[in-house]
């Protein structure tokens, strides 16, 4: 058997080592470890899932519901990621493998693959446009969606006027924090 | 609002004289600029040029943040680019004065009346104290005027135009000013700075008079205004020629834009107020806001400036002698242009390239109407008839920083780094690209070279435990129902006799035929399997997957996931490693009855959850554990620790391609380049003959496809031992033959084998696996290296190192 090793204690990311920067402007500090699922299913069954899920689950893309810390973003015609708090992750999964036989899905564990920065203050959507094309101001508070912010994929959360979640793919995630930062500099200064 | 200069205003900028609803015009433009800056929805850019305009009205504009401060800081960045896509684009580009073409026009002191009177009102400026100004333009007088108010001694005004407006006429005289109409300048005289200009009349038949001396120190001239329609010709809309302004305006409108004031031709400050209003608000109303009734603004005492667009100034001289500069930047003058003209140049296009008139950075913005103008009458035809050159982008120069923007040092690129990138930095490793991601190529300890660090590291793996980061292979999870039958479809092999827990080597072609991508495949439940692909295919062949699952079979029911990131992935290899794992997992039977060759579990390595599979890509008994990414390093550390008593070692990919190449297993992307089959490579084996179909199958039976003459993969053993091979050196069946040589295949890999001691190499061969034995040539710059065709599969072709 195993010696004693402290599974949590031992867990390393990219952005470790980020330094969360504030400023009047700009805030942006990376995410906080949490579960997250990619969950693909039949829009006919979506009923089923926030069952499974327990909360629920929007139906149109772009939309995003947020209730405690369970968060379901639509992100295409069958695709879902739900997120929640870490350690929530293991019975989330046995009640949607629970409901497999009945209810044909795709339900994967994606909490490793992808990290979250969050930005915020006044200078938040010109700092992200610098690498993203959307029109920010006009994506709706509570909308999210799939875009690029210079050369990585994200998924793009606009949880407030000027606040944003910004999903990453793991190995992207040393880069668009760097990014980030050198289009967010010229806010740090003190004018 | 974007304007290339330092504040918006424009010509307003310029002119303290005019008066707006009874308002000067400085105090105007302050309140109004105010009024227009406190909205929250209008964002003004200053020192920012609309530079390009493209389709759909997408308008690039560069601005300039930081290089007009004395000592800007560091982190401010100098230039900005935008990427706008406008609903609508009003264009009020304005307009840019002519130079006139005179000999000795482009003498120090010779220079725009309209840069004069900006230098004066808007800078402080006098640029002369004893001026002269020669116009054929109206708009000059104002020049004249402002420069005589603030205290110089206008020495003249020559006026090609022989009807002067009595208004003008008046105002000069009430000021004391000199007006010669009907007078042309036929040289100037000045050393490092103008002194003194000769001005001539022109009497009614063309003919030039005796010339008259006068003294100055600086001579403004003025030919006109030609309306900027620069960023109009870009959206490509067309132009007509107006003859009573002897300018191109604005017709016809590609796309969704208006233009307003003086680049439409319409240059009245009132015009200018008016149109821009307008446009303003037909662009506010058509995207979907309300606006308020238009003001409409007068301006006082506004008289209409008019002028005539003049070729070259009469002269007595032969004009063919003289220097008259008409494209101040290429130095090329009105005698060029002429001499372009009798070489039987009669296109503007081509009288252009042929003088390189409007060709330098300013492309032509002073002289395209000068130079047509010339060669117009050169020819005797109208100016319409002789055409316009095209404006492309950019409006003015843009420096390549603007659009590298943050695309430099470590944000040139992305760089992906393994869950474990940070210890193999440690260990000192030594990285290789591959695609995006970086790779520990190998660990070299006391200043090993290459040769001799893998050497170490593949005798390791062979004699008791090698350890490598496999991270970066692509990973993709398939579920639901009919995973087995779309896995079917897309590879070679058979799938729905694969066993839940059982893993099988998979062949991916593509439409034609020729191996795409290949990996291995665990089958996790009935609906669920675990793909694996190559590391540079990953997003290649997640592609190809969604592309045939959304476009040809939709009536499947299944989903595919990128899981690549989700896993760190360490490949243990070697005699000892089941040792090694046994005592530190969990819920897996490791022996080699419940856990055989090409099988999946899935259980727990030091408490953390994991999908173990039982792969070699080395030939000796292997493992690639899979576990969640933030444990990735951890879980290699422990092991590490673990494995120091069977003296593990961490090899890289250079340790890994030499095992692999031992045992004859191809890399997909340098083994084949597109065009192998299955057959090619030796794998026909993988090519399930039963299935009704895949993606490829109809491609393989193309009687080119069954040629048994195509190159094939076979090993290569050279006479001499030591040397090994270059990788892509061609192979010839001669060893010395005159040119043209036939080249009949390529070595596709090639290294030195620590276990073998010998070199091996792996080589694509026409009809090579029927030339088992022969001796085949490559030839090299400095020799001609024998070789002989052997199997591919070097070490162990019996396999019996798999099961440790």
């Amino acid at each position: 058997m195993a010696d004693k090793f402290d599974v949590r204690a031992s867990q390393s990311g990219p952005l470790d080592s980020a330094v969360i920067s504030a400023g009047p402007m700009l805030v942006m500090a990376p995410v906080g470890e949490c579960a997250r699922f990619s969950l693909r299913i039949a829009h006919k069954n979506l009923s089923k899932a926030e069952a499974a899920f327990g909360r629920d689950i929007p139906a149109k893309i772009g939309e995003m519901s947020s209730a405690g810390e369970k968060t379901a973003l639509c992100l295409g015609p069958d695709e879902w990621l739900l997120l929640a708090r870490a350690g929530e992750g293991e019975e989330i999964a046995a009640r949607f493998s629970k409901m497999y036989a009945q209810t044909n899905h795709s339900l994967v564990d994606v909490g490793h693959r992808t990290l979250a920065i969050d930005i915020s203050g006044p200078a938040a959507a010109l700092v992200l446009n610098a690498g993203c094309p959307l029109d920010l101001e006009a994506m709706g508070t509570g909308r999210c969606t799939r875009s690029v912010l210079d050369k990585a994929e994200i998924i793009l959360m606009k949880l407030a006027k000027e606040h944003y979640r910004v999903e990453i793919a793991r190995s992207f995630a040393e880069y668009v924090w760097r990014f980030l930062s050198h289009a967010g500099r010229e806010f740090d200064i003190s004018k | 609002m974007v304007d290339e200069q330092s504040e918006i205003g424009g010509s307003l900028l310029s002119d303290p004289g005019s008066r707006i609803d009874g308002e000067a015009s400085w105090p105007w433009l302050a309140s109004t600029a105010a009024a227009l800056g406190s909205d929250e929805n209008v964002t003004i850019l200053t020192r920012t040029t609309a530079f390009g305009y493209y389709h759909q009205n997408f308008v690039a504009l560069a601005q300039r943040l930081s290089d007009h401060l004395a000592s800007p800081d560091t982190r401010l960045p100098r230039e900005r680019l935008w990427r706008v896509r406008a609903k609508r684009v009003v264009l009020a580009t304005g307009a840019i004065e002519r130079p006139l073409v005179f000999a000795g026009n482009d003498r120090p002191g010779v220079m725009l009346a309209g840069a004069a009177r900006t230098y004066l009102n808007r800078y402080g400026v006098k640029v002369g104290e004893r001026p002269i100004i020669v116009t054929s333009h109206d708009s000059a007088y104002l020049t004249a005027f402002d420069m005589a108010e603030n205290g110089a001694r206008v020495a003249a005004i020559i006026d090609l135009c022989s009807d002067v407006s009595p208004e003008l006429l008046e105002r000069a005289a009430r000021l004391d000013i000199k007006v010669l109409s009907g007078h042309t300048v036929t040289r100037t005289k000045g050393r490092l700075r103008i002194s003194c200009v000769y001005a001539a009349p022109v009497e009614a038949d063309g003919c030039v008079g005796r010339s008259l001396k006068i003294d100055c120190d600086a001579l403004l001239m003025c030919g006109g205004w030609t309306p900027s329609v620069h960023l109009f010709s870009q959206s490509r809309g067309t132009l007509s020629w107006r003859d009573d302004i002897g300018a191109f305006v604005p017709q016809h409108y590609a796309q969704n834009a208006s233009s307003a004031g003086a680049c439409d031709g319409r240059f009245l400050l009132s015009e200018a107020l008016n149109d821009g209003a307008a446009a303003g608000q037909d662009a506010a109303t058509e995207t979907g806001f309300k606006s308020k009734k238009l003001n409409i603004y007068k301006v006082d005492e506004e008289k209409l400036c008019s002028g005539l667009l003049i070729d070259e100034l009469p002269t007595s001289a032969n004009p063919d002698r003289i220097k008259a500069f008409v494209d101040y930047q290429h130095d090329v003058t009105a005698k060029d242009i002429r001499l372009a003209v009798r070489e039987g140049f009669h296109s503007i296009e081509h009288i252009k390239r042929y003088t390189t008139a409007g060709m330098a950075t300013d492309q032509g913005k002073t002289s395209n109407l000068n130079e047509l103008a010339i060669a117009s009458k050169t020819l005797s035809r109208p100016v319409t008839e002789v055409g316009l050159t095209t404006f492309r982008p950019p409006y003015t120069p843009t420096s390549f920083g603007t659009f590298a923007g943050l695309a430099r040092g470590d944000l040139f690129d992305v760089m992906r780094k393994s869950p474990i990138d940070d210890w193999a930095v440690q260990q000192g490793a030594v990285f290789e690209p591959v695609s995006l991601w970086r790779r520990a190529r190998y660990f070299p300890r006391n200043n090993e070279n290459m040769r001799s660090a893998v050497a170490r590291e593949c005798k390791a793996t062979r004699d008791s435990i090698g350890i490598s980061d496999a991270s970066t292979l692509g990973k993709i999870e398939v579920a639901g129902p009919d995973s087995a039958e779309f896995l079917n479809r897309i590879y070679t092999n058979s799938w729905t006799k694969l066993g839940v827990g059982r893993c099988r080597y998979g062949l991916m072609l593509g439409e034609d035929g020729f191996i795409f991508d290949d990996g291995v495949v665990g089958r996790l439940a009935k609906d669920r399997f675990h793909v694996t692909t190559t590391t540079g295919g990953a997003a290649r062949v997640m592609a190809h997957l969604e592309d045939y699952l959304q476009t040809e079979w939709p009536d499947l029911n299944l989903w595919l996931t990128s899981i690549t990131e989700q896993w760190a992935v360490i490949a243990l290899n070697g005699p000892n490693v089941r040792k090694l794992i046994e005592p530190l997992v969990e819920g897996i039977d490791l022996d080699s009855k419940s856990f055989p060759h090409m099988a999946v579990r899935e259980g727990k390595i030091f408490g953390v959850p994991a999908r173990v599979f039982r792969v070699s890509f080395t030939g000796e008994l292997g493992f690639e554990i899979n576990v969640p990414s933030r444990y990735g390093r951890a879980v290699w550390e422990r092991l590490i620790e673990e494995g120091a008593k069977y003296d593990i070692v961490p090899y890289g990919t250079e340790a890994l391609h030499v095992l692999r190449a031992e045992k004859g297993y191809i890399i997909v992307g340098q083994d084949t380049d597109g065009t192998q089959t299955p057959d090619d490579v030796g794998m026909a084996w993988a090519v399930g003959k039963n299935k009704p179909d895949f993606v490829g199958k109809r491609s393989l039976t193309r009687p080119d496809m069954l040629n048994t003459n195509r190159k094939q993969l076979v090993g290569l053993l050279t006479d001499e031992s030591e040397h090994v091979l270059e990788e892509g050196a061609q192979i010839t069946a001669s060893a010395y033959s005159s040119p043209p040589v036939k080249m009949i295949g390529h070595v596709t890999s090639a290294y030195w084998s620590e276990t073998l001691q010998c070199s091996i190499a792996m080589a694509v061969v026409e009809g090579g696996r029927a030339r088992m034995g022969a001796k085949l040539y490559v030839p090299m710059p400095d020799d001609v290296h024998p070789v002989r065709v052997v199997e591919p599969v070097f070490y162990d072709s019996e396999g019996g190192r798999l099961d440790g």
